[in-house]
């Protein structure tokens, strides 16, 4: 029989169920969409080495960031050698997009399968080692770039683009995302890459042999050290995307509890027979939560569903910028398990029945036999709001404060908000009242005093537009104050005039030119030179980075210090380094720390003397005399060069005179307008995930505030009939609903406001130093995200009203009169 | 109400279906693979053939030969370690030439520091009669780098090696699991197979190769199986060989027996095995009497009869007890495998181990025996080097 009057109900209430479906789905989605995003991020990091030649991998690479293929042969013939892979890895775009060829001497694995190309098969049996230059590609790399097995793919590697016909297709495990694999022999000769190597594999060696026999400047790492490094990497990324799933699932549930809430007021009166009936309260009980949990069931599946879809998505968004910012390669399509499906569908369950809870209590209150709607408790007061709020608030704050892990700043966050969604119906309603009074004879006046009769109802939905609201604009305004600061941070980081590299798109193979003590001097030597500056950048085996410097006078107002002192005397004399913001917190360094450096010369200790302020590396990066470097590593070159030019030198004729004259267009440059421009398009880049998360939550946003709207107007319909009975015009109703829609709307924007400040001082002084390592300079938070809500909520809002208003409208008087 | 209920079970059955199909596997892609028969059968045109006798010369030909698909190096032992300990071993260096392309045939100034003329496959394995185990270990190198080679002095691949001694040569190879560690003194001169080292092994032109043997050398030094090092002693025999596809289509494998008998001879026999399960005409063997000197043998001059076959894990029967007759010598002899799992599951698919020699029972010498083209046939295919996948 509950079945039956449930099912009567919901055909009868078909746009609630919707609602309530879609509210679920949604935020089921979020959080399914993030979760698969996240371990997409996690499983393919840098997984290709250690799965190739199976789990036990040891990978040996270079301090110099290169091993020399000498350093191979040597290697390769010492007594007791392992199976030694060369390795050569290749970043290079396919269809536009970040993908990286795995170059590999196939025969040294011979038989021996490879999980990473799938059961049964081998290195030696799939890669074609004779025959022209051609690729092996898994099954869903290929099928993401749309193409077939007889197609050629289009391969660029720095400016040099090349046809490359498909070997074999592999069904590959994770770790073949994104990745070619070629023969070494046809990778070297055709994109020129002779005596380097990127790494050694082999599938076992002992420590002992790789400690006698390894030259000091290889290092090893097996593979689960190299997964944990990788996953470092972007754990303050995921921490972030998981934060705001979880928002975007609680605002989620708001919707949920909005709907259920609704659906009971619409029901008092059956329950109330039911009751009269005979029904126990536990029946009553029974009834309610499996109509919450088959809708969080139902509506569960669907969200899941589409959070695959949204997952691949959002992959999509974010494959360059982890490309860009971590040098890795995430999966081409995210990767879901049975148990994540699972748990994920428990959370809406336990979501559903959480949400139920208040419900199913107002529900018991209802007495047996009640036929008629009695008012609904009234919420807090907005004093016992304040005390409510204000706990779990302080609670955050403390958390904040104690603590400095990412994790607790997440909860302080998440404490935070809760405390102030608390107090938003209380405090919404007070604002209410204050604007009822302000207009106490006007139609606009009176209609929002009505709305103070239904405060129960409309608490949740406005605490979850105002919720969601918030996080739409808190997010955006983190981003966008995010990218006026990087916008400042290049401006004063580029003080030269231009920055010359040695151009690898014109002569991509082996440029003749390199940026070499000879070569500078040759740019110095130019007319129209006032000084020069030059830096070079090298991963160190462990990941650490270092920028080894030469700076001349001009070049040092381009630092911003945050913490110690900047002994230039030091610094050029090669006995301290400076380490960016990032670097500092992530290594737990501090000036007068010491920090070691492993070069080919042994371990190197030196002082940091300041921190900078440095937004190139959330990892960090080690600023290092340039003269001192190349003592130590023995690198001649330069990635580029910064030129100052004297104030009279126009800067086209001396580039002119540098490209045609002196080097026959073997360099490149970039003045400071294009490196901003292309670090504001990568950070773009790297925020079209927040971007489209803000852009999900602003979503939910809309089917709370329709869902809440639709819910009172359609509640409120016998008070709308009544109205008309005494009088109002059919306009004037319309215009009633409306101006409680749009009020609603408004009151909605006003309480989030405040709330998306705080989320933004927040995230930018909290959240971003503890998952990013840099610190955002507190400035006016930017506007725009305002300007592009509030009229577009207001809208939404309005429209919200119509469709409840025209149904009263046109809807006979009698029955509405009569309806409960 | 019913139709309802349907209908939502509907959508969400396709929901289950839609995500269960995220995590189901999908199917395996093309890999080709290639049997280790067929690469001594096909040569493309480019390579050299061996089509009729020409003078050999040492210790030039002891070096590699280039021009010829495939060439090898072929060591097995019979040893006798401490306590009566019987142990076996094999140490071999295959040369495979790749065909010339664009990337591998500008030797002079190669494209690549990978650019080789010839991929090196070498297989080492140790028979231990006392455990009956078999170790085996194989490697690839690539022509390249210095990594393998094979000079008048020195034939290597990585740090297995053969160099030349004074009185012969020095073998030393091995893995975490075993190793060899070998002085070789060979105890007769150089036999010519066939026709002054022209052996031919099919009715084509260049179904031949150019095939000398050492057939008795004198062995000692150490055998190390695991952390244990065991002195040891006894003979071992040399097969060296080179050409382009020396067999011809119709040939699924051979049998090839080297046996050192007792009274100072040796015999070598191989029967190549045609489609039909017949012996091939070109099946042949040597015959060496203790002083050396030496009588080729043709298929017609013996007969060997297979006794037993073991069936391994993978369901290939292999024959590993034969009857043998050679009339014109007047011997009638039984091998037997000392044991059973002597059985290589590495790249190429074949059995290769020591066996006892026997006449009417009694024992008359030792030997090895290997076993090819068994697994060569459906999914058994030997399966890697793609060398010829295209």
């Amino acid at each position: 029989m509950q079945a039956r009057i449930t099912h009567r109900f919901f055909k009868r209430h078909l746009g609630q169920l919707l609602l309530a479906l879609t509210g679920i789905a949604a935020g089921i989605a979020v959080v399914t969409g993030v979760a698969l995003l996240r371990g997409a991020l996690l499983e393919s990091l840098d997984a290709a080495g250690s799965v190739l030649v199976g789990e036990q991998t040891i990978s040996v690479r270079s301090e110099t960031g290169r091993v020399s293929v000498r350093q191979y042969a040597d290697l390769a013939v010492k007594p007791g050698a392992p199976d030694w892979i060369p390795v050569l890895r290749l970043p290079v775009q396919v269809n536009g997009q970040r993908f990286e060829i795995v170059a590999v001497d196939p025969l040294v694995a011979g038989a021996a399968t490879s999980p990473m190309l799938g059961p049964g098969s081998s290195l030696a049996s799939t890669i074609d080692m004779n025959g022209p230059a051609s690729l092996v590609i898994a099954n869903r790399t290929l099928n993401a770039l749309g193409l077939d097995a007889d197609d050629e793919l289009v391969v660029e590697h720095q400016g040099q683009v090349v046809e490359l016909p498909i070997a074999a297709v592999v069904e590959g495990d994770r770790s073949m995302d994104r990745r070619l694999l070629m023969d070494i022999t046809q990778a070297q000769a055709l994109f020129g890459s002779r005596g380097e190597l990127s790494e050694l594999w082999t599938a076992s060696v002992s420590s002992d042999w790789l400690d006698e026999h390894l030259p000091p400047d290889l290092v090893w790492q097996t593979s689960a050290e190299r997964r944990d490094s990788a996953a470092s990497l972007t754990a303050g990324m995921r921490a972030n995307l998981t934060a705001m799933s979880l928002l975007a699932l609680a605002t989620g549930m708001f919707v949920v509890y909005s709907v259920l809430n609704f659906l009971i007021v619409q029901r008092r009166h059956d329950f109330g027979m039911l009751r009269a009936l005979g029904l126990p309260p536990s029946g009553l009980l029974k009834l309610l939560l499996s109509e919450s949990l088959l809708l969080a069931a139902f509506g569960g599946l669907i969200g899941l569903v589409i959070g695959t879809w949204l997952a691949d998505q959002l992959l999509a968004l974010v494959a360059q910028p982890v490309g860009e910012l971590y040098g890795q390669l995430p999966l081409v399509e995210s990767a879901p398990s049975p148990g994540l499906y699972t748990a994920i569908w428990l959370l809406g369950l336990g979501a559903a029945i959480l949400v139920s809870v208040p419900l199913v209590r107002e529900a018991y209150r209802v007495p047996p036999g009640r036929l008629v709607r009695s008012q609904p408790p009234r919420g807090w007061t907005l004093v016992q709001a304040l005390g409510f709020g204000l706990f779990p608030m302080l609670a955050g704050g403390l958390l904040l404060l104690l603590s400095s892990g990412l994790t607790a700043a997440l909860a302080g966050l998440f404490l935070i908000l809760s405390g102030m969604v608390m107090m938003m119906p209380a405090a919404g309603f007070g604002l209410l009242a204050w604007l009822g009074h302000l207009m106490p004879r006007s139609l606009w006046g009176r209609s929002l005093v009505l709305l103070q009769s239904s405060r129960s109802r409309i608490a949740p939905a406005l605490a979850a537009l105002t919720l969601a609201l918030a996080l739409a604009m808190g997010m955006a305004m983190m981003i966008l104050g995010f990218r006026v600061a990087l916008d400042d941070w290049v401006g004063r980081l580029l003080q030269a005039d231009v920055y010359i590299s040695v151009d690898r798109t014109e002569q991509a193979v082996t440029p003749a030119v390199q940026l070499d003590d000879q070569t500078i001097g040759r740019i110095a030597a130019q007319d129209g030179v006032a000084a020069w500056s030059s830096i070079r950048q090298r991963r160190l085996a462990d990941g650490r980075r270092i920028a080894a410097y030469d700076l001349p006078e001009q070049a040092w107002p381009g630092f911003e210090w945050i913490d110690g002192t900047p002994d230039r005397g030091q610094f050029e004399a090669g006995l301290a380094v400076f380490v960016t913001e990032p670097f500092a917190r992530n290594q737990d360094v501090a000036p007068d720390g010491v920090i070691e450096i492993p070069t080919p010369q042994g371990q190197k200790q030196l002082r940091v003397a300041a921190v900078y302020r440095d937004y190139s590396s959330d990892q960090g990066v080690i600023a290092m005399n340039g003269v001192q470097y190349r003592d130590w590593f023995d690198d001649p070159i330069r990635d580029s060069v910064g030129v100052y030019l004297q104030p009279d030198q126009p800067l086209t004729a001396w580039l002119d005179d540098l490209s045609e004259k002196v080097f026959a267009r073997q360099l490149s440059w970039i003045t400071p307008a294009e490196v901003r421009q292309q670090s504001l398009d990568v950070f773009d880049r790297t925020f079209r995930i927040s971007w489209a998360l803000a852009l999900l939550v602003g979503l939910i946003a809309l089917i709370a505030l329709t869902s809440a709207l639709l819910a009172l107007g359609l509640e409120r319909a016998r008070e709308y009939a009544t109205l008309r009975a005494l009088g109002l015009s059919p306009q004037g109703l319309m215009q009633l609903i409306m101006v409680q829609t749009g009020g609603l709307t408004l009151l909605a924007l006003t309480l989030a406001v405040p709330m998306a400040l705080l989320m933004d001082i927040m995230l930018s002084s909290s959240i971003q130093p503890r998952a990013f390592g840099w610190s955002v300079p507190l400035d006016w938070p930017p506007l725009a995200p305002l300007v592009w809500t509030v009229p577009l909520a207001v809208l939404a809002g309005l429209l919200a009203g119509v469709y409840p208003a025209l149904r009263i409208v046109r809807s006979p008087l009698i029955r509405n009169l009569r309806a409960d | 109400m019913r139709r309802d209920v349907i209908l939502m079970v509907c959508i969400a059955s396709l929901c289950l279906v839609w995500l269960g199909l995220q995590f189901e596997p999908e199917g395996p892609g093309p890999v080709e693979s290639l049997s280790g028969t067929s690469l001594l059968a096909s040569a493309p045109e480019m390579f050299k053939r061996v089509t009729r006798p020409e003078p050999l010369r040492f210790p030039a030909d002891h070096a590699m030969h280039p021009g010829y698909r495939n060439e090898w190096w072929y060591f097995t032992g019979n040893l006798n370690g401490p306590e009566g300990a019987r142990l076996g071993y094999q140490f071999t260096l295959f040369r495979f030439a790749l065909e010339r392309t664009e990337v591998s045939s500008q030797t002079d100034d190669p494209p690549s520091d990978f650019t080789a003329a010839a991929i090196w496959m070498a297989h080492l394995a140790l028979s231990d009669g006392r455990t009956q185990q078999f170790f085996q270990h194989e490697r690839f190198a690539r022509e390249a780098l210095g990594l393998a080679g094979a000079s008048e002095q020195r034939w290597w691949l990585r740090d297995w090696a053969v160099r030349a001694t004074e009185r012969g040569w020095h073998l030393k190879a091995g893995t975490d699991d075993f190793g060899l560690d070998l002085q070789l003194q060979p105890g007769k001169p150089i036999v010519l197979q066939g026709e002054a080292g022209y052996s031919q092994k099919g009715p084509q032109a260049g179904n031949a190769s150019r095939y000398y043997s050492l057939t008795r050398i004198e062995t000692s030094g150490q055998v190390r199986i695991g952390d244990a090092l065991l002195q040891v002693n006894g003979q071992s025999w040399l097969d060296r060989e080179w050409g382009s596809s020396q067999l011809s289509d119709d040939l699924d494998g051979w049998d090839w027996f080297a046996l050192q008998l007792d009274d100072g001879r040796d015999l070598m026999l191989y029967r190549l095995r045609q489609s039909d399960g017949t012996a091939s005409p070109f099946s042949a063997g040597v015959l060496v009497e203790t002083d050396g000197r030496y009588r080729v043998l043709t298929a017609n001059d013996f007969e060997l009869t297979p006794n037993r076959y073991w069936t391994d894990a993978q369901g290939i029967a292999w024959p590993l007890d034969w009857s043998l007759q050679l009339p014109l010598a007047d011997l009638k002899l039984e091998v037997h495998a000392v044991f059973d799992q002597q059985r290589w599951d590495r790249s190429v698919q074949y059995w290769e181990g020591m066996v006892d020699v026997k006449s009417s029972g009694a024992p008359v010498g030792r030997g090895y025996l290997e076993l090819s083209g068994y697994a060569d046939t459906g999914e058994q295919a030997a399966n890697t080097l793609a060398i010829e996948r295209r």
